[in-house]
């Protein structure tokens, strides 16, 4: 028989847990878009990575950029938004 | 100005705010809809669902409320720490550039010894660090991070409020205008172009912005007179321009603040001269939940004169302060499709009055 699992964490307040599930998530999201970036230059050129930094233009949005990003929101934080 | 940002540092803004597009577009509606179904169920009076602390007691049982709520806060806060860190590696480029004298149309005219007032310094709006004049880069980082907040519906140029203003204005003449509270001055760029001949003022409190704002306006070939000046005192003679506006300020200012703009705004537009306040309607006009979910923002966003704003009787105001033909004009919003943050149908208002042509 396993030990019972006590609740450890019962006094932490939750909107920390949810700043460190955003925080990681923006880690895991830039990470993800960069082996995305990674892999696009290896196909299209070999190995030039060079072209992985290029500068984006903030003001612009691209629909292939937001599609990504909006299936990743949904992956993670999907189930936020059925909650009650 | 290169704002241009690496892949890397965008990817991270572009998560932020892909979780403001989920509160915006995916919670919020949800939580609407259970207050509608709530609301009709009980058929609750309209007085009481105006009550704050009552819609409050329902409205923020909902966890998903809790969680959109949370959600904001933090990315709010994420959003500028992440323009900070973009910038952070252009910094000392930047910042040379922005003090870099440019010869070129316009002008910009600092004031050092400006006491800058209590409320600006010691707000830091929309959660900004630094508020909005301490960090010599709070002109880029405010535009960057702007664009963000407001999820890029305004369009790459950040024209709309411009264009909604110009349509609240409605083709009138003009020759010699002041926008009050101008920040990084691009919003004036319709105005601009609608009114090529004019000649066109911008004061702003903050150094850092104006500096940013006359910067920019080289690069982008306008021509803009930019002075530090406090729209409650304005260092401007008297009956000058036919045109004097703002927009987004007065939610920033405290009431008594307000009452010394439209007096300066009244003294020095020519008699006859038109004065328009652009920003978000009056509690009063929108549906309760839509006012209920716009009030946060005074106690959760670096907003803390936003309440205040919004429930004041702004025609009443006007017309205190002396001005006639006083008159609001709503105009709605294309970009944001009646889908804004709290999925309330809300539009601009544009607050005009006239200058009596008595009065000097
Ligand atoms: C929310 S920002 C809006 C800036 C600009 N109108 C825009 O929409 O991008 C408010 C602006 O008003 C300025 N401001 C606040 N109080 C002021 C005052 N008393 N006199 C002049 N400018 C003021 C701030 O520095 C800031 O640039």
């Amino acid at each position: 028989m396993s030990a019972p699992v006590p609740d450890y964490v019962a006094d932490l307040p939750k909107t920390e847990l949810l700043r460190i599930i955003v925080a990681l998530s923006t880690e895991v999201y830039a990470m993800a878009d960069r082996m995305r970036g990674i892999e696009d230059i290896l196909a299209a050129r070999g190995i030039d990575l060079a072209s992985l930094d290029a500068p984006t233009d903030p003001a612009a949005f691209d629909e292939k950029r937001k599609r990504a990003r909006d299936d990743f929101v949904q992956r993670v934080f999907g189930s936020l938004t059925t909650l009650g | 100005m290169d704002l241009t940002l690496s892949r890397y540092h965008q990817a991270r803004l572009d998560l932020v705010s892909g979780i403001k597009a989920l509160v915006g577009y995916q919670i919020s509606p949800k939580v609407r809809a259970r207050y509608e179904k709530w609301a009709a169920d009980n058929a609750v009076p309209e007085a009481k669902l105006r009550d704050r602390a009552f819609l409050g007691g329902q409205v923020g049982r909902d966890p998903l409320y809790q969680a959109s709520r949370g959600l904001q806060r933090i990315t709010q806060e994420m959003m500028w720490r992440e323009v900070a860190a973009a910038l952070e590696a252009q910094r000392r480029e930047l910042e040379s550039d922005l003090d870099r004298v440019v010869s070129g149309n316009g002008s910009l005219t600092l004031d050092p010894s400006l006491k800058l007032p209590a409320y600006f310094t010691e707000t830091e709006f929309h959660l900004q660090p630094g508020g909005l004049w301490r960090d010599p880069l709070t002109g880029p980082i405010y535009e960057i991070g702007v664009q963000h907040f407001n999820l890029h519906r305004f369009g790459k140029s950040g024209a709309e409020m411009g264009l909604a203003l110009l349509q609240a204005v409605a083709g009138r003449p003009v020759t010699r205008f002041l926008e009050l509270g101008c920040g990084p001055g691009y919003k004036m760029y319709p105005v601009l172009d609608a009114y090529p001949q004019a000649e066109a003022n911008g004061i702003d409190l903050s150094a850092a912005l104006l500096k940013y704002a006359h910067r920019r306006a080289l690069d982008h070939g306008k021509t803009v007179h930019y002075r530090q000046m406090n729209a409650e005192a304005l260092d401007l003679p008297a009956n000058r321009f036919d045109l004097v506006y703002n927009m987004i300020l007065l939610h920033e200012v405290p009431v008594a603040a307000t009452r010394r703009i439209l007096r300066e705004a009244l003294r020095v537009l020519e008699p006859g001269g038109l004065y328009a306040d652009l920003d978000l309607p009056a509690y009063r006009d929108l549906d309760p939940f839509t006012a209920f979910m716009m009030d946060w923002d005074t106690d959760n966003n670096g907003e803390p004169f936003w309440r205040g704003y919004h429930e004041l009787d702004m025609k009443q105001e006007m017309i205190d302060a002396g001005f006639t033909d006083v008159r609001f004009v709503q105009v709605t919003s294309d970009a944001l499709k009646n889908q804004g943050n709290y999925q309330g149908k809300w539009s601009y208002r544009v607050v005009l009055g006239t200058k009596p042509r008595a009065a000097s």
